[in-house]
């Protein structure tokens, strides 16, 4: 018997499937059917990355919606909560940032996606502010309990 | 990031976003590839300070104007954002506030920047922070505070080895300019997690191949493939 450890190239396709590969199997988070255990919780990681598709934001004339993907499924997951910093989101558009919500995968409008999953990043206060990012998450942190 | 560009383009790049202006007319600057010749820009600094908000109603920062009420091409646009305060540039009277918010991404100190060469960082090693410590301080508070979360970090670029290799290094308490309360690669007792990526895994690739759902891919190394092979030369 010989055992192989392979490091075999997964290809992940369609909006919900990649979702659930970064939600599930990637950071193990619980979804809305499932009770939490944080005993038997058998994390993957928790901290991971994804390089994405500059060629097609590039082709698209950098539009705000072919750039960097983030997937929102609140029926999945309604007691997270995801923010995306970015210095290139823009103070009148997403820019870099495309968000869709599933299942439908319809895009967000800025309206709706500015400040609830979108923060521009200034960078002139991120570098001399060492509390910058802390005053945001308060900030989130108070929306959240008391919504 | 799909050019290389230095910390000073950066910093200036970063003043033209911040400082605020108004629109001298209601032309459209179309002329001039020289980003020293400024004489057909139609903008004009209004606020004396840096803010990252606007000062008054109608005002625009330099970058939005060049972005969004020019018709320069992007190259001249880049360009005139990079050299934005220098001598005889649009944004020059805020040659200070470069001097400031550089030396704020120097490393000074001179042992640690010997330490960070010593441990290979190439990525520190010309004298300039990475990472910022306010991301640092972002990670401190979330584990010291009990607040559950994951971290994805997304880029356009080929940034992610140097990234990971600092964020790992700040988890193990080895980064030389940031030296957190907590050691976050589960080896502190009170705080039993590790929160290291383990690459080559959980690094993903995007690819977007058409406007629907479908047509979006990801590609990663799948870390729990174990094959067990029967062969009759392994018997």
């Amino acid at each position: 018997m010989l055992l192989l450890w392979l490091q075999t190239i997964r290809m992940t396709s369609g909006a919900a499937e990649i979702y659930s590969l970064v939600m599930k199997t990637w950071f193990r988070v619980s979804d809305a059917t499932e009770e939490y255990d944080a005993a038997t919780n058998d994390i993957c990681t928790y901290v991971a990355a994804i390089r994405d598709d500059y060629n097609w934001w590039h082709s698209h004339s950098e539009s705000d919606t072919s750039g960097k993907l983030l997937l929102i499924d609140c029926e999945a997951h309604p007691r997270v909560v995801q923010l995306f910093f970015d210095d290139n989101i823009e103070r009148d558009r997403p820019h870099i940032v495309d968000v869709r919500t599933l299942p439908s995968f319809a895009a967000v409008p800025f309206e709706q996606s500015r400040g609830l999953y979108l923060r521009r990043v200034e960078p002139y206060a991120a570098i001399l502010d060492d509390q910058y990012y802390v005053n945001i998450a308060k900030d989130v942190l108070r929306d959240v309990r008391l919504s | 990031m799909k050019d290389r560009t230095t910390v000073a383009d950066m910093v200036n790049s970063v003043l033209s976003e911040c400082t605020w202006g108004v629109m001298t007319t209601h032309g459209i600057s179309k002329v001039s590839s020289d980003s020293h010749d400024v004489s057909h820009l139609h903008w004009d600094v209004s606020h004396p300070l840096p803010s990252v908000h606007p000062p008054s109603d109608g005002s625009m920062t330099f970058g939005d104007y060049l972005e969004n009420h020019s018709e320069l091409d992007s190259t001249v646009i880049r360009q005139l954002k990079r050299t934005y305060t220098e001598p005889l540039s649009t944004g020059e009277r805020f040659r200070s506030y470069f001097h400031h918010l550089h030396s704020s991404l120097q490393i000074t100190d001179a042992s640690k920047l010997q330490q960070a060469r010593e441990m290979g960082l190439n990525f520190l090693s010309s004298g300039y922070y990475h990472l910022i410590p306010s991301f640092f301080a972002l990670i401190e508070y979330l584990v010291l505070n009990g607040i559950q979360f994951r971290l994805l970090f997304r880029t356009f670029g080929k940034d992610l080895d140097c990234v990971v290799q600092e964020f790992n290094l700040f988890c193990t308490g080895e980064h030389p300019l940031y030296r957190s309360s907590v050691r976050l690669d589960g080896t502190d007792a009170r705080y039993p997690v590790d929160y290291r990526l383990k690459l080559p895994f959980f690094n993903g690739v995007m690819v977007r191949t058409g406007l629907t759902a479908q047509d979006v891919h990801l590609a990663d190394l799948s870390p729990n493939q174990v094959v067990a092979l029967s062969c009759n030369m392994c018997s």
